[in-house]
């Protein structure tokens, strides 16, 4: 079970930003989560101060309760223990989430030798059978290719075989659909139904894929988590009025633009609602931020669901 | 495509002036004529028994440039290894742990770029027991630094691909991360630049030599050149006592550089 209970992350460098504010999530056992959210709403950063992979500088208050422990108040050495063994990264299969200069199979069974203490024989096959799972097909002289001549989504699934190698009940997933298209992202889709035992929290831009994958779902923007609740719920039936405007401007949705302009540095600066400048329904009480309020089982940051 | 390209020519032509002089110092005992140690008759013009001629105590010149390969690249290599030992060491750890550590290392090495490095050797050479490994103490002790500099900016743009954020959230230890992940990936320059610097460490020794602060034990070629100078050979026009020593040095020095600085070209 992974819960965060009111994460904040700020980057003190020279002047502060806030990247991440007051985030409460749970994630039980087996769940999937997906977050979804535009580029610099912090969903990314979310993972890595999940991770404790922050760069220098990086403030972080809150909780992040992983099993009843609280992985800030970790040592260092600690946290290198959990990474990988009980929690693991799925970076994004179209970038460098491969080292270029070694062969797939090691990359696999890397994880095993070093949580595991396998022997390299040993980790390789079991690197395979990994690849088996993940579909990556003619294994066995796959594993023993450089990444350049694997595709994006060969890529993609290689880093989730990679990922739960050591055998990780929580994954971490950045943007697993980046770059890929339309039958790649099945693909992935069908990797992660797959591993309905384990807790899944996958970042996405991809509101599709977060429909098929996830059971939970938090919508961010500007760095707050504005609303959170059962997927299906939430996009059935949008409440706070930024997923309404992203969900109306999907193709299937008919590509409505409902929303104002785009967002801009000033949106992180204020001291109301973030989404207020762009939002139809903004009235006098969005110029304080709202808390988050539990309607319906979701709970949302919009004044418009003030008990 | 790219394969082609690996393997141009200039470097072909390096490694292979490399290759022979390596031999030549392996098979020192085989090829060589005469002992160089050995005092024959001074002063003997090149002929059928001596190609090179003897020198003024009558050792054979052509056996003494042949021990003295031994000595110039046993120094230039040994040299070149700790230099770029020290410039790899201190760039994983200042690049890829950044922060104190990195400020220290940058700091030091600022410091040791600032030192004028020929003067510092020199009086090493001077106050340290004559021999082999002063020599070559006295050559890496400020060489380091370009290394360092060139290694630590690759290794910070390493850290920060995204395949080392992985390994990183995978658990993998630092150590690991830098041995298998960082270091394969910086081991081109780490080749190019440990061959140029044998070619900077064989000069500084020929220059050392040259001036009479190298192994006096032990031939090598600018102690060659040395003896020819201080002898007048020069004036006396005995063109096979100094010509030899200086060809070795500038061939040699080529074939390193030639490996060293096309093997570099490649990726740039």
């Amino acid at each position: 079970m992974l819960e965060i209970r009111d994460l904040s992350v700020a980057f003190i460098d020279g002047h502060s930003v806030q990247a991440v504010e007051h985030v409460s999530l749970l994630a039980e056992d087996g769940e999937h989560v997906a977050i979804v959210g535009e580029t610099g709403s912090g969903k990314s950063i979310l993972l890595l101060a999940i991770l404790g992979l922050l760069q220098e500088g990086a403030r972080v208050t809150g909780e992040i309760l992983f099993e009843g422990q609280d992985l800030l108040k970790l040592s260092k050495k600690a946290w290198n223990k959990v990474r990988g063994s009980r929690i693991s990264y799925v970076p994004q299969g179209n970038g460098n989430g491969l080292n270029p200069l070694l062969k797939i199979g090691f990359q696999i069974s890397e994880p095993m030798m070093i949580h595991k203490n396998l022997p390299r024989g040993q980790a390789w096959k079991k690197g395979i059978e990994l690849m088996k799972r993940f579909y990556i097909g003619n294994e066995e002289q796959a594993a023993r290719q450089y990444p350049h001549t694997f595709s994006g989504g060969m890529k993609q699934r290689a880093l989730i075989a990679m990922g739960i190698a050591a055998d990780a009940g929580t994954l971490l997933a950045d943007e697993p659909t980046k770059g890929l298209d339309e039958e790649r992202i099945q693909e992935v889709v069908k990797c992660f139904q797959d591993l309905d035992d384990r807790t899944i929290l996958c970042v996405t831009h991809d509101i599709g894929f977060a429909r098929e994958i996830s059971r939970k779902l938090c919508v961010m923007y500007a760095s707050y988590l504005v609303e959170y609740g059962p997927t299906a719920e939430v996009l059935a039936r949008p409440f706070h009025p930024y997923t309404r405007d992203i969900l109306s401007a999907l193709p299937e949705n008919g590509l409505k633009f409902t929303a104002g302009f785009s967002i801009s540095h000033e949106d992180y600066g204020e001291t109301g609602c973030k989404y207020a400048r762009r939002c139809r329904d903004c009235f006098e009480k969005c110029q304080e931020m709202p808390p988050a309020f539990e309607t319906a089982g979701r709970k949302v940051r919009c004044w418009k669901y003030a008990p | 495509m790219k394969h082609k390209k690996k393997w141009n020519r200039a470097m072909i032509t390096g490694i292979c002036i490399i290759a022979f002089f390596l031999a030549v110092a392996v098979l020192a005992p085989l090829i060589a004529p005469y002992d160089p140690n050995e005092m024959i008759r001074g002063y003997l013009p090149p002929s059928k028994e001596h190609i090179l001629g003897t020198n003024d105590v009558g050792q054979d010149i052509f056996s003494e440039m042949i021990y003295g390969t031994r000595v110039s690249l046993y120094i230039g290599i040994f040299a070149a290894c700790i230099v770029t030992g020290i410039g790899t060491v201190l760039a994983l750890i200042s690049g890829y742990f950044g922060g104190v550590a990195d400020k220290v290392i940058t700091a030091v090495t600022n410091v040791a770029m600032a030192v004028p490095g020929l003067p510092l050797t020199v009086l090493m050479v001077a106050y340290l027991e004559p021999g082999k490994w002063s020599l070559i103490i006295s050559i890496s002790v400020t060489a380091w630094t370009g290394t360092m500099r060139i290694l630590r900016s690759r290794v910070q743009q390493l850290s920060q691909m995204p395949f080392i954020k992985s390994e990183r959230a995978l658990g993998v230890s630092p150590a690991v991360i830098l041995y298998r992940h960082i270091l394969p990936n910086v081991k081109d320059i780490i080749l190019t630049r440990g061959a140029l610097t044998v070619s900077s460490a064989m000069m500084t020794e020929a220059g050392l030599s040259f001036l009479g602060l190298g192994s006096v034990t032990e031939k090598s070629w600018g102690g060659v050149l040395h003896y020819a100078f201080f002898r007048n050979s020069i004036l006396k026009n005995q063109v096979w006592w100094y010509l030899p020593p200086i060809l070795c040095i500038c061939v040699a020095v080529l074939g390193f550089m030639l490996a060293g600085y096309y093997g570099q070209r490649k990726k740039a």
